[in-house]
């Protein structure tokens, strides 16, 4: 298990603010979040190779603050994998290898086997291609038999439809190691498909702070500030409380009126906040009437909108909606889009349900 | 200093050392130049790395540096070799050009070139240009067959 506890450290203008967490044997920790938030910082503070000011990293209950790398035992894989040049794959794991404590020559042989690279040993490798070059990147820092596995960004020298294979044998991948080495990983990305596919539990950072950290499912269905639900392309409004009842709250987004289920409760004196809707949770209709049953007895909002644009991210399509002063994104499929006649310029009708609205209170600072 | 050195250390004036003594101060220059250049080359990452897999920073010097840095020592040695082969100026000023005693390859040519015996200068001329040649042709095969360093 590794514990990082009140964490701080500097590396030039940069610094990381009071990091706290907390990764089980055995499961994955996706750190997440823009370019320069800090997460190779902290991968590297965690490693031994970035001075920390401040705060504990703990790992199998040993304090490694601020002992050597190379007395920490962290698997560490970075982001151009930095396999050692005019060598063999197999000079890379065994220099490694010849280092470990406790591994036993068979217990090589299965993480090679594992990672499937058994016909790559005798490649040098600047002959390998970037997806094999992770492999044995990820092996060299198994065949050490670390406590802790710490991956900066693995597919972030990929090409889309590689990244997008190994993406999906990366998870399959991460999942046997758990099995086999029963070790704590840490995951650096910025892509929140690869964050989903891989990790059981996510860290939002932004400028060298945690925002958000949780279980995937539970950070997806409730953002605590604007920049996590932002960072997770969710539409955030400016609005401010207009009334409160038992079971909801009126909320005006720029001259439109939200109705919101409340469910936490929301105190009596905020006013300004922060509205959240899914992307996904936005259904458009050409007419008033086109919904099905199960909206009927629902607590639902219907607001009349044109449509701006509409245009393909990935496999998806996207809309934006000009609502009032607000613009809404919706994700639908594109043959919905064709099915409905939605056209950029035509009149919609936008359904959202009012347990799908979401509620920050917005604090001084301006942000949730 | 000098004098000190040359009476109660080592001789240098008129003398074999004398040729090392110009031929370094000459060809050190090039040598560091070229050895930074390589080193530079070699990302820091790869010590890093090589730390947390348990080498100390000594040991990430000698087991990783230095063997990625292997073709790029052994070609600046070659390319400073074949520099100091040619060298005359400083050589002539320090060691003189006594027969048999200082005569390095262009002072032999120098010397045959003096004593009109253009037969040797043309051989000799012919081996120097031999020697820079393969020389430049082992260096280019050692530095650029597709090696990163």
């Amino acid at each position: 298990m590794i514990v990082v506890s009140e964490l701080n450290a500097r590396r030039g203008a940069f610094s990381l603010k009071n990091i706290n967490l907390e990764v089980q044997k055995g499961s994955t920790m996706v750190i997440i979040g823009p370019n320069g938030c800090g997460k190779t910082t902290l991968l590297e503070c965690i490693a031994g190779l970035q001075k920390v000011d401040s705060g504990n990293i703990i790992i199998d209950g040993v304090d490694v603050t601020h002992l050597p790398p190379e007395k920490r035992g962290v698997g560490y894989v970075p982001a151009d994998y930095a396999l050692f040049p005019n060598m063999t794959a197999w000079k890379n794991i065994w220099i490694a290898f010849k280092k470990s404590k406790g591994l036993e020559l068979n217990d090589l042989y299965k993480i090679i086997r594992l990672l499937q690279i058994n016909d790559l040993l005798n490649k040098r490798v600047e002959c390998l291609s970037s997806g094999q070059k992770q492999r044995v990147a990820i092996a060299r820092a198994l065949a050490l038999k670390p406590s802790t596995l710490l991956l900066d960004e693995p597919c972030s020298a990929l090409d889309p439809p590689t990244k997008e294979a190994f993406r999906r044998g990366v998870s399959d991948l991460l999942k046997e190691i758990f099995h086999e080495f029963d070790i704590p990983v840490l995951y650096v990305t910025h892509d929140l498909l690869e964050a989903t596919a891989v990790g059981d539990k996510i860290a939002l950072m932004n400028h060298g702070r945690i925002e958000q950290v949780g279980p995937i499912n539970e950070v997806f269905e409730s953002p605590r500030s604007k920049f996590v639900a932002e960072f997770l392309g969710f539409n955030v409004l400016n609005g401010r409380v207009i009334s409160s009842f038992t079971t909801g709250i009126l909320i005006d987004i720029g001259g439109v009126v939200l109705n919101a289920e409340c469910q936490g409760g929301l105190s009596e004196d905020v006013r300004d906040v922060f509205v959240v809707i899914k992307p996904q949770d936005v259904v458009l209709l050409p007419t008033k009437e086109g919904l099905g049953l199960k909206w009927r007895n629902c607590h639902c909002n219907i607001l009349s909108g044109v449509a701006r644009r509409i245009y393909l991210e990935g496999s998806t399509a996207k809309a934006e909606v000009e609502v009032g002063d607000v613009v809404l994104k919706a994700t639908l499929s594109l043959e919905y889009f064709d099915e409905f006649d939605i056209k950029p310029g035509r009149e919609v009708f936008v359904y959202i349900r009012a347990s799908k609205v979401q509620v920050i209170p917005r604090t001084k600072t301006g942000e949730g | 200093m000098g004098s000190f050195i040359n009476e109660n250390v080592i001789r240098f004036v008129f003398e074999v050392p004398g040729i090392v003594l110009a031929q370094f101060a000459v060809v050190s220059v090039m040598a560091i130049k070229m050895l930074k250049e390589t080193f530079d080359g070699i990302s820091p990452r790869y010590e890093k790395v090589a730390r947390t897999l348990g080498y100390t920073e000594l040991e990430a010097f000698f087991f990783i540096t230095l063997p990625a840095a292997k073709r790029g020592i052994l070609g600046a040695a070659l390319l400073s070799w074949a520099r100091a082969l040619g060298e005359f100026g400083a050589t002539i000023m320090l060691a003189g050009t006594m027969r048999f005693k200082t005569e390095t390859l262009p002072v032999a040519i120098y010397l045959n070139l003096a004593a009109g015996n253009l037969g040797g200068v043309a051989t000799l001329s012919i081996i120097l240009l031999l020697v820079s040649c393969t020389t430049q042709m082992v260096v280019r095969k050692l530095l650029y067959r597709g090696f990163a360093p």
